[in-house]
C-alpha cells in the first residue's frame, strides 16, 4: 500500500515540476495575473457597481486563461511523455497505467490549484483597490486605493525577482520558483491590505477584501478540474493540439449546454450527451455577486460533487483509452 | 528450474491507425531464459529486439502467443518489483537532476525515502556520477545520460536486468566497465538480457545469443558452440619465433598431409585501447568504476574483476 503512495506521490511531484518550469506556463500565469491586476486602471464603465469591472474581469481572466493552462498542461503532461519515452520507463517499474494517469492528472490539478490561487488574489486586491467613492470633509470623490493597486502589481515583479536571485544563489529552477511566489506574494499582498484604509491612511487592522467573490470563484476552480480531466484523458491517445481542439470544443459546448440541452428528455440523446458535457454555465457565476449577493455554500457543494463525478468520468475513460494503447 | 523468460509463438503486429496491419515486427518468437544466464538479443535495426523487450515489460500488447516474465505475465505489475530496464534511448525527465532522477525511480518503486537516497548516493558513485549529481541531465552528454539510466535500471537491485543497447553512447572504456558489471551481476544471480549492435560487447558478455531478422529468430544457443569452427584446431605456443616456427609446420604439414598456418594471434582493438589509455595515464589500469554498489551483491559478488572470473571480457 505504502509503496502505491510513494509512487503516486513520485508522479504527482514530478508532473508538477515539469508542467510549472514550462515557460508557456509562467506567461500564462503571468498575463493572467497582470491583465487581472491592470486592466481595472482602464476605466471604460462601471457596470453599475463599484469594482465590478475588476471583478469579473478577474473571473473572466481565471476561466479563460486557467483553462488555457490547464488544457494544455494536461494534454502536454501525457501526451509528452508518452511520445518521449519516459512513460515506458515509468511503466516499466511496478505502476499502473491507471495510477499513472490518476497522478499525472492530481499534478496538473496543483498547477491550476496555484493558478486559481493566484488569480483569485489578483481579483481580490483589484476588486478592493478600485475606485470608491470616499467623502473628504464635505465633498465626496472617487478614488482608487492606490497603495494597494501597486502592490498588486509589483508583487508579481518581486516574486520574478527573489526567483531570480534563488536561482542565482541555490540554483534553484526559475520557472518553478516563479510559479510557487507569485501566488505566495500576491497572497501577502491582499492580507496586507488591512492595514490601510482606502484612502491611504495606516490604522488598526480591518479585512476589507470581498469575502463573497470566494464561492464564485471556486466553481471555476471545478471547471478548470474538468477541462483538465477530459483533456488529460484524451491526451493518452491524441497530441497536444488536437486535445486542446478537443478542450475548446467541450468548452464550447459546455457554454451553450442551457441553450442545446433545454428540456431534453433524460433518455433521449440529447438527455444523454447534457448529461456526459460539463455545463460551463454551472460554474459561472459573476452575477450573483451583484448588488450584495452571495452565493449558498451548499450550491458551491454541490457543484463540486457534479465536478468530481465529471472528473471520475473522464479519468475512467482515459485509463480506459490508455489501457489498451501501445507504449512506444 | 522455472524459467525466468518465457515466449510461446509470440507475435506483433503494428497498425495503422485504420486498424490496418502495417508491419509484423516479431514473429513465432519462442525463447527461453533461465536463470542467472546473460542472454543476448541480436539483429539489424527494425528485427524486432526491441519490440520484443517492450511486450516482455507489458508495455506492448502482443498480436498472439504467450509471455512468462519471473513466472507472471508481464500484466502482473507486482513483478516489476523485481526488473531493472534500461531503455534504448535514455527516456529520463531532462530536467531533474541524476539525484533526482535515482529519487523518482527508486520512489517508483517503492523505497523509501533513506534506501533511495542510500542506494541513489552508491548508485552515483558507481557510475562516476557523482560530482555532477545536482546538475540537469538537460545538459548531460549522451554517455553521461546513459550512465544515469544504468544507475536508474539498478535502483531496485533486480532479480532479472533487460538492457536495450546498454553500451550505445559510451567511449570504449565504460563499455568494458559495463560488461564487466553485467558478468558481475549474472555471477551473483541476476538474469540478463541485453540487445546490442556491437557484436564483440555480446560476444563477450552473453552465455547465449539469439539472432533475430525481420522478426524472425534465425538462430540461437551457446556463444561458444555458435562461433567454434570445430574442424579446425590452433596450438598457441609461446616465445616461437618464425624461424623455429617454420620447420614446425613444415613438419606438421607434411605428417598429417593438409594445409597448417602459423600466425601470431592478435589482442583484441578494445584490451589494445585500454592498454594504451591506461598507459598514457600513467596507471595500470584505467577501469576503475561500475563496480556493482554494495546493495547490488547479494550473493557476495566481489566486484568487475569476480565477476570475470567466469566468463571475462577479452
Amino acid at each position: 500500500m505504502f509503496y502505491r503512495i510513494r509512487s503516486f506521490r513520485a508522479i504527482v511531484r514530478t508532473t508538477f515540476i515539469e508542467a510549472i518550469q514550462e515557460p508557456a506556463a509562467l506567461l500564462v500565469l503571468l498575463t493572467a495575473v497582470c491583465v487581472t491586476s491592470v486592466a481595472p486602471l482602464f476605466h471604460f464603465h462601471a457596470f453599475g457597481e463599484e469594482g465590478r469591472l475588476a471583478r469579473d474581469g478577474g473571473l473572466a481572466s481565471l476561466l479563460v486563461f486557467g483553462l488555457a493552462l490547464g488544457c494544455a498542461a494536461a494534454g502536454a503532461a501525457v501526451h509528452r511523455e508518452c511520445a518521449s519515452g519516459t512513460a515506458a520507463a515509468a511503466l516499466s517499474k511496478p505502476v499502473g497505467r491507471g495510477v499513472f494517469l490518476t497522478a499525472k492528472y492530481v499534478g496538473i490539478l496543483l498547477v491550476c490549484g496555484l493558478f486559481w490561487i493566484s488569480v483569485t488574489a489578483a481579483t481580490l486586491a483589484a476588486e478592493a483597490a478600485a475606485d470608491r467613492t470616499v467623502v473628504v470633509g464635505d465633498s465626496w470623490d472617487r478614488l482608487p486605493d492606490v497603495r494597494l493597486r501597486q502592490w498588486a502589481i509589483f508583487a508579481p515583479l518581486a516574486a520574478l525577482a527573489v526567483a531570480g536571485l534563488l536561482q542565482n544563489r541555490r540554483r534553484a529552477r526559475f520557472g518553478v520558483a516563479t510559479f510557487l511566489l507569485v501566488p505566495a506574494a500576491l497572497l501577502l499582498t491582499v492580507l496586507a491590505s488591512g492595514f490601510w484604509s482606502h484612502a491611504g491612511v495606516w490604522g488598526p487592522y480591518t479585512l476589507r477584501l470581498n469575502l463573497r467573490l470566494i464561492p464564485v470563484a471556486l466553481p471555476l476552480f471545478f471547471a478548470l478540474a474538468l477541462l483538465a480531466a477530459w483533456s488529460a484523458a484524451l491526451a493518452v491517445r491524441l497530441p497536444t493540439g488536437a486535445v486542446l481542439l478537443a478542450g475548446a470544443a467541450i468548452l464550447g459546448a459546455g457554454l451553450a449546454a442551457d441553450t442545446w440541452s433545454a428540456g431534453a428528455p433524460a433518455a433521449s440523446l440529447r438527455g444523454v450527451l447534457a448529461g456526459l458535457f460539463p455545463n460551463i454555465q454551472h460554474y459561472w457565476l459573476a452575477d450573483a455577486l451583484a448588488r450584495g449577493g452571495t452565493v449558498p455554500w451548499s450550491y458551491i457543494g454541490r457543484a463540486a460533487a457534479l465536478a468530481a463525478a465529471g472528473c471520475a468520468l473522464a479519468l475512467s475513460v482515459g485509463v480506459g483509452l490508455f489501457r489498451t494503447r501501445d507504449i512506444d | 528450474m522455472t524459467p525466468v523468460i518465457e515466449t510461446t509463438g509470440l507475435r506483433k503486429i503494428f497498425r495503422d491507425f485504420w486498424r490496418r496491419p502495417t508491419v509484423c515486427a516479431v514473429d513465432s518468437l519462442n525463447l527461453t531464459i533461465q536463470p542467472g544466464e546473460v542472454f543476448g538479443l541480436l539483429g539489424p535495426n527494425g528485427s524486432g529486439k526491441s519490440t520484443t523487450i517492450k511486450m516482455l515489460l507489458g508495455l506492448l500488447h502482443p498480436t498472439a502467443g504467450t509471455v512468462s516474465v519471473l513466472g507472471r505475465p508481464p500484466s502482473d505489475i507486482f513483478i516489476k518489483h523485481r526488473i531493472g530496464y534500461l531503455p534504448e534511448n535514455t527516456h529520463l525527465h531532462r530536467f531533474l537532476t541524476p539525484r533526482e532522477t535515482l529519487r523518482y525511480y527508486g520512489s517508483l518503486f517503492g523505497l523509501d525515502r533513506r534506501t533511495c537516497r542510500e542506494r541513489g548516493e552508491a548508485l552515483l558513485e558507481m557510475v562516476d556520477l557523482a560530482d555532477v549529481a545536482d546538475r540537469p541531465i538537460d545538459g548531460f552528454s549522451k554517455g553521461m545520460a546513459r550512465r544515469v539510466g544504468i544507475a536508474q535500471a539498478l535502483i531496485n537491485a533486480p532479480d532479472l536486468l533487460i538492457l536495450d543497447e546498454p553500451t550505445s553512447g559510451l567511449d570504449p572504456v565504460a563499455c568494458r566497465e559495463v560488461k564487466d558489471l553485467v558478468r558481475a551481476l549474472a555471477n551473483g544471480g541476476v538474469t540478463v538480457l541485453m540487445t546490442s549492435h556491437l557484436l564483440a560487447d555480446v560476444e563477450h558478455v552473453c552465455d547465449r545469443v539469439a539472432i533475430m531478422h525481420r522478426g524472425l529468430v534465425q538462430t540461437e544457443g551457446a556463444v561458444g558452440d555458435l562461433l567454434v569452427r570445430a574442424d579446425t584446431t590452433r596450438l598457441l605456443i609461446a616465445n616461437l619465433s618464425d624461424a623455429e616456427a617454420e620447420p614446425l609446420r613444415a613438419e606438421l604439414a607434411a605428417r598429417l598431409n593438409r594445409d597448417v598456418i602459423a600466425d601470431h594471434p592478435t589482442v583484441s582493438l578494445e584490451s589494445y585501447f585500454l592498454d594504451v589509455v591506461a598507459r598514457a595515464s600513467g596507471k595500470s589500469s584505467v577501469l576503475t568504476h561500475f563496480r556493482p554498489a554494495p546493495f547490488l551483491q547479494k550473493t557476495g559478488i566481489g566486484g568487475a574483476a569476480a565477476g570475470s572470473a567466469r566468463r571475462g571480457p577479452a
